[in-house]
């Protein structure tokens, strides 16, 4: 009985020491290549910090040159100063169009009995990647030449919008569906309008999702290329995202001078944004939301 | 200050749900009135057609002089406070008392004036700045109230107001409620599914059950001589004994034991009917030994209520209830004869469920009053 007790402890042991030798290999294996993966996507990120300080700067993240050089010439070039102009007027411009369509549509939509509402929803929801998709590039080139708002930045918004507003009214009615019947039908018996229930009870109670929207508005048409492209052909209309495709020189060899300053800058409204909502309404671009 | 009319008021939901079936109701200027009925009866369907929430499929409704009937829900000068309260989280306590202020287009200072005046006249002094998430539940019932008094309309809507408070909150609230009546005299409308809560506020109330009102009456009518079965046996904290029992030779047969009419109910009945003898569990008394007119039964199991106990009986007649004082009780098993009140006993024809015959004629004596608001406590619990 002794024996065999003492044996099966020294098993033990040795189990629990080989055990803990795979863990170990196992973790040194997962760490290094988490570093590895983290190195791959930090080294541009580097770079795209550091760059824009440097004098001459190559495809090698370093600073061996440090000047403010590069941010001058940047801000002496016009169009790059008119460009980023367009881009804050064409995100706020398409902002205020979605959110204020997609609150109104949004209710309507989470309140009227209308049948088949979920389908039109889904359906809309379907058509919104074509409307923006280069599928549609023709037509909508077409359409906005017969409106006479090509070449305008309202045209871009215009558009933008329409791509944007089926997912938008789609979020928002969500949150208008969680808010209680009750609060609504208490404004009511006060008598108070529906517009005066969607401003003083329905949109407070939703503000949360009316910032995903704003921020995910700004942040999309910030990053959106192919329309504006396509629809502005005059240079001083361009938004930032076509701006920067136009360093190159004549020979197609980047300017990386120009290229990492301007995309440093125009990096850095984004991240302030994320960080700012992020502050005050706690929600990350995924996951849930705390209200 | 309106009385309310309702005259053959019938809902049908889309979905082919009769909630209302010809209802016709009077409300008197000033009184405080409450709906009663199990869930899923139509009270506060009734409710809400009256604040105009939802539109009636036939009928008319008439507040004071006034044909409310298609009229929206803010024309109507009507307040409703909800089960949930429906205050607006993201408004300080004086602006949702002050919403209805600014619906009329009051200015912002005048309006969180008089805010802050109803609601020190309803004890939230000091709590105008915070929002209703910081409030207790009670607190939040009277901002609630606050709210619909603070927009001084001609009838109060309370749909279950008191449902989301526990026991012991709810027994001041209902207090609070009374005194609140008594002091505005508005006439109120109170919905609510617990009938010793509308024994205790109302001062008129309907009894309602599947889209119709089974009966209309004070407090102390419905509790005393309920009009038929299906109110007999919801009025009342312990559900009332209904005994089944024959009309023989000018007695009750139940079983094998003869138990005597209630006086004055001889010429009600025939002979040979079936009835339904009714005697509340509080109207009955435990004999140890034989005694005529006792019904023969069995102690299966003692409950104690507190200052009474609650004897559950087996008889020939099926299972009966009794409530004797706290030190009656009789033991577990022993042989009992229950003898029946018979001047508060009550007669069902049994076909129809109809009251036939009561020993109380007419509106109830002072005395039984008393003997009512006396049970009433125990209501609550």
């Amino acid at each position: 009985m002794a024996a065999t007790g003492a044996t099966s402890a020294v098993d033990t042991a040795a189990e629990d020491r080989r055990w803990l030798v795979r863990a170990l290999v196992s973790r040194i294996v997962l760490y290094g290549f988490l570093a590895l993966t983290a190195a791959f996507f930090a080294l541009p990120m580097a770079w795209l910090v550091l760059a824009p300080f440097e004098a001459h700067p190559t495809l090698v993240a370093g600073l061996t040159d440090p000047t403010l050089q590069n941010f001058k010439a940047m801000f002496d070039n016009p169009s790059v100063r008119g460009s980023l102009l367009n881009s804050i007027l064409l995100a706020l411009g398409t902002m205020a169009v979605v959110v204020a369509s997609a609150a109104l549509a949004a209710y309507a939509l989470s309140r009227a009995r209308v049948p088949g509402r979920d389908v039109i929803l889904y359906i809309l929801l379907l058509f919104s990647s074509v409307v923006t998709g280069s599928a549609a590039m023709v037509p909508i080139f077409l359409l906005a030449y017969d409106l006479h708002i090509i070449n305008t930045l309202t045209g871009v918004a215009l558009v933008l919008a329409g791509g944007l507003l089926p997912a938008a009214i789609f979020i928002l009615k969500d949150f208008m569906d969680s808010t209680p019947a009750s609060y609504e039908e208490s404004a009511r018996v006060f008598g108070a309008s529906p517009f005066q229930i969607l401003r003083h009870i329905v949109l407070p109670l939703v503000r949360p999702g009316l910032a995903v929207i704003a921020v995910w508005t700004i942040v999309t048409v910030w990053g959106s290329f192919l329309t504006p492209f396509i629809l502005l052909q005059d240079p001083s209309q361009q938004p930032a995202a076509v701006e920067i495709y136009s360093f190159y020189s004549a020979g197609g060899t980047a300017n990386l001078r120009l290229i990492s300053t301007f995309g440093l800058l125009y990096t850095i409204p984004v991240v302030i944004m994320y960080l700012v909502v992020q502050n005050r309404y706690g929600f990350r671009f995924y996951g849930g939301l705390k209200r | 200050m309106a009385g309310i009319t309702v005259a053959k008021l019938t809902k049908v939901f889309p979905n082919g749900v009769r909630a209302l079936q010809e209802v016709d109701l009077q409300i008197a200027d000033g009184s405080f009135f409450a709906l009663l009925g199990p869930s899923g009866c139509g009270k506060t369907t009734l409710l809400r057609t009256l604040a105009g929430l939802e539109a009636p499929t036939h009928g008319t409704i008439s507040i004071g002089d006034r044909d409310v009937t298609r009229l929206p829900p803010g024309a109507r000068k009507v307040a409703m406070v909800f089960q949930d309260y429906a205050l607006y989280p993201h408004m300080d306590v004086a602006d949702n008392i002050a919403y209805p202020l600014k619906i009329q287009r009051m200015g912002r200072g005048p309006r969180r004036q008089r805010a802050a005046e109803t609601g020190a006249h309803l004890g939230l002094e000091g709590m105008m700045d915070r929002r209703p998430a910081q409030l207790s539940g009670g607190q939040q019932q009277r901002v609630a109230l606050a709210r619909a008094v603070a927009s001084h309309p001609h009838v109060f809507l309370f749909d279950e107001p008191l449902s989301n408070l526990d026991a012991r909150l709810r027994m001041e609230a209902r207090t609070f409620l009374k005194r609140l009546h008594s002091d505005l005299t508005t006439t109120t409308v109170y919905v609510t599914h617990d009938q010793a809560e509308a024994l205790a506020v109302a001062d008129r109330m309907a009894v309602m059950d599947r889209g119709t009102i089974r009966q209309i009456g004070s407090p102390v009518e419905v509790f005393h001589r309920p009009a038929n079965l299906f109110v007999a046996s919801f009025i009342g904290n312990t559900p009332m004994n209904l005994i089944d029992a024959h009309v023989v030779g000018g007695l009750l047969r139940i079983g094998d034991d003869t138990v005597p009419l209630p006086p004055n109910t001889a010429d009600a009945v025939r002979e040979g009917e079936p009835v339904v003898l009714g005697a509340r569990p509080e109207y009955v008394a435990l004999r140890p030994g034989p005694v005529a007119g006792g019904v023969r039964s069995r102690v299966v199991i003692t409950e104690h209520l507190g200052t009474s106990i609650l004897v559950d009986l087996e008889s020939a007649a099926g299972p009966l209830q009794a409530v004797v004082a706290e030190d009656e009780a009789p033991p577990l098993g022993s042989e009992v004869w229950l003898v029946v009140a018979l001047a508060r006993a009550l007669l069902y024809a049994k076909e129809s469920g109809e009251l036939v015959g009561a020993a109380l004629g007419g509106p109830p004596t002072q005395r039984t009053t008393a003997a009512s608001t006396a049970t009433l406590p125990g209501a609550a619990s």
